[in-house]
């Protein structure tokens, strides 16, 4: 079994009345890159920030290295990069401005920031476009500098949202590329997407968000051995056909 | 503090960036220093509009209205009190004299009466002193002329009691002798008649049988002439009793005289002027320039720093809240109390400069000089500034959308101007609402720059108003930071 650094134990939130997610849980493991599938609105996201604890959950437990990530996240936030799925940055910042801002709330040290950030640069392929400003970057490139700026403190956990939404084929392609570079240095990637058919080349570990539940997790090839399929896409469809019967 | 750094490095960079923050930044003050200077450069009302009505117009309304005239005001005549009072409401004139038709010196049964727009509390009692004060010069101007007249009166008095005084002395003095000498006629008289009477009794009784009828006619003419004598010593006894009560009354004239003369000579008061206005009252700036724009400064940076430091901060926090960045803040491992920092030490900066260009432009383009004072001044102007940004910060905290944060900011500050000396003294508020004036920090400001660049106080005499303002950004901050940690997971 692999180590498992994140667990969620019968989690819930809801947003007032509204219920997002029902009994999550989830295991995620150490070093390896872990999806999460689910339609959108399904709350995917609503589980990222569950993580990192921008909302607390309702009732149960997310934990890191089987300790609450509530109570202990002064200490180890420090230890997630978030890249998101429209872009968290400032528009009125150069590319360079915005890692190295970042960089120094991440408490890298200045000495070693510049040249982090140029060989974040070239990795994310955004060396030529360093001193554009934020706001005149396109969708792909936007995505690529979330991707540097949640990276530049080398955090153990790279979480991703949606990370190729809005991008076309061949950015999706360069995209896919990153994630694989990055997790290849060490860190544990959790990724979000509806694009089923990527999350069977990069993930090590897919969970399906169904109706405020994880219906399944397991390896690709597990899930697709259990509903006897050849591709992720038809996972999906039966599980959703079955539960529409249930 | 390398994370306070970098947030105030970037906070400046993305202000920076926006060329029209920069200008409005660098350019405002001075614009508002030019066209406020300009505007209040003088010391006095201008073209105030005067309505007027008398149903009967005479001289000295006439002279009261060409008066009022010929100082700043422009007068009119109306055709009725009721056309001047609707003038005043339609803000046509600033004001409304009606004069009673019987106008005179010598007292009228109606009073003038001033119709004045109190709406405008400020221009209305300015309006109505000038108005009062015009009325009342001319008023004394009338006084001293009737003082004039009775004083020559009693100077002539002066003069004239003592020889009266005199000429009544002499007077009894002659009665007197008159009643002495009428009693001595009297007396003798009376001893006369007794004589003859004796006498003639005594020839009778010589006589007895062997008068003879002419001797006996003969004593009773003598009897009858005796009998007449009677009559003048009457006359002469009421000549007596008549001039002993004429000097009794002499007397008591001349007793009147003496008190009347000394009164009169008690009387020290020889000029009109001082029956008119006994009391002189002289009114001093306690300052040595008395232009409106001086006045008007203290007032004014207050304003500015208030209204700055409200609107840069409330909506820096709250564009911070809403901006892409907002959740990637909150993974970085950066204190609440950081952030706060970070965005108060930037609006501080950016208030600073503000306040350098203001500053600047005042002593360059106006008389207004603060060398002597840029120490206290200083210092009232950081804790001012701190405050209205905490406040401020607070409001971009708590309101959940851009035009509820503005609102907010601009009701808040309202609030704090209503409540300080600005538009009504704070004197008239409610004495049980009055603690919001005396803490509340622009009231403070208010009063701390007024003190400093008015009247070059030092340090210690401010010292009460700056324990407050020290007092409320603590708990300022305090609510700050709380209200940030409330709200950072929310977007």
């Amino acid at each position: 079994m692999d180590d498992e650094l994140i667990s969620f134990n019968n989690v819930n939130k809801t947003f007032g009345k509204k219920v997002i997610l029902d009994s999550i849980n989830l295991s995620i493991p150490e070093g390896k890159i872990t999806g999460i599938i689910g339609a959108s609105g399904e709350g995917k996201t609503t589980i990222l920030k569950l993580i990192v604890d921008f909302y607390k959950p309702t009732s149960g437990q997310v934990s890191y290295s089987k300790r609450s990530i509530s109570k202990d996240i002064g200490n180890i936030k420090n230890l997630f990069g978030f890249a998101t799925e429209d872009g968290s940055f400032h528009d009125q910042l150069t590319v360079y401005e915005n890692i190295f801002h970042f960089g120094r709330l991440h408490h890298v040290p200045r000495k070693e920031l510049g040249e982090r950030i140029d060989e974040i640069l070239k990795i994310v392929g955004l060396e030529n476009a360093k001193n554009t400003l934020a706001r005149n970057l396109s969708m792909g490139m936007k995505k690529r500098l979330d991707v540097a700026i949640s990276w530049i403190h080398n955090p153990k956990i790279l979480i991703m949202d949606e990370p190729t939404a809005d991008l076309d084929p061949l950015l999706r392609s360069h995209m896919l590329d990153l994630i694989r570079k990055i997790n290849r240095q060490g860190t544990t990637i959790i990724l979000t997407t509806q694009l089923l058919g990527e999350m069977d080349k990069v993930c090590d570990k897919i969970a399906i968000l169904f109706d405020k539940s994880i219906v399944e997790s397991g390896t690709p090839s597990e899930i697709k051995n259990k509903y006897d399929s050849k591709e992720l896409d038809d996972v999906f469809n039966k599980i959703f056909s079955q539960e529409r019967k249930n | 503090m390398k994370s306070l750094m970098t947030i105030i490095s970037k906070n400046i960079r993305v202000i920076s960036r926006s060329k029209l923050s920069t200008s409005l930044i660098l350019l405002a003050p001075i614009l508002i220093v030019f066209l406020v200077g300009t505007a209040f450069s003088s010391d006095s009302l201008h073209n105030l509009k005067l309505g007027v009505y008398s149903g009967s117009y005479n001289e000295l309304s006439e002279t009261i209205i060409s008066d009022l005239g010929s100082k700043q005001f422009v007068s009119e005549k109306l055709n009725s009190e009721e056309e001047c009072v609707n003038a005043v409401k339609e803000a046509a004139i600033h004001a409304c004299v009606i004069f009673p038709g019987d106008l005179s010196v010598s007292g009228n049964s109606e009073s003038i009466v001033i119709y004045a727009d109190n709406s405008r509390i400020n221009l209305a009692y300015t309006i109505i002193n000038e108005i009062n004060l015009r009325i009342s010069v001319k008023g004394s101007e009338l006084g001293v002329v009737m003082a004039q007249s009775l004083l020559d009166a009693i100077q002539e008095a002066r003069l004239a009691l003592p020889l009266s005084k005199t000429e009544v002395d002499s007077s009894i003095s002659n009665v007197d002798n008159i009643y002495s000498r009428s009693k001595g006629v009297y007396v003798d008289v009376s001893s006369i008649q007794s004589s003859i009477n004796s006498s003639l009794s005594e020839i009778e009784d010589t006589l007895g049988d062997n008068s003879s009828s002419a001797l006996d006619a003969d004593i009773a003419s003598v009897r009858a002439k005796l009998a007449e004598l009677g009559d003048v010593k009457n006359d002469v006894g009421v000549i007596n009793a008549t001039s002993k009560e004429t000097s009794e009354k002499l007397a008591s004239v001349s007793e009147s005289l003496d008190v009347l003369i000394d009164r009169i000579a008690t009387i020290s008061v020889s000029n009109a002027q001082d029956i008119v206005l006994p009391i002189k009252t002289e009114i001093k700036p306690v300052t040595k320039d008395s232009t409106n724009w001086k006045y008007l400064f203290p007032t004014l940076v207050a304003l500015i720093t208030l209204l700055s430091s409200m609107v840069l901060s409330s909506s820096m926090v709250f564009a911070e809240r809403k901006a892409k960045s907002h959740f990637r803040n909150f993974m970085t491992p950066t204190s609440d109390f950081s952030f706060v920092l970070g965005t108060y030490v930037t609006c501080l900066l950016v208030i600073g400069l503000q306040l350098l260009v203001l500053f600047s432009g005042t002593v360059y383009l106006t008389s207004i000089s603060i060398s002597g004072v840029v120490g206290q001044l200083l210092l009232v102007l950081f804790l001012a500034a701190s405050s209205f940004i905490f406040i401020g910060m607070i409001v971009g905290y708590i309101f959940k959308s851009d035009e509820t944060t503005v609102l907010a900011s601009i009701s808040i500050s309202s609030l704090l101007i209503f409540f300080s000396n600005v538009i009504l003294p704070t004197e008239i508020i409610n004495s049980s609402l009055k603690y919001l004036a005396i803490y509340n920090p622009f009231y403070l400001t208010d009063v701390l720059l007024r003190k400093v660049i008015l009247f070059g106080s030092p340090l210690a005499s401010l010292s009460e108003q700056i324990f407050i303002l020290v007092g409320s950004i603590v708990v300022l901050f305090v609510f700050t930071v709380i209200s940030r940690k409330m709200t950072k997971r929310s977007l």
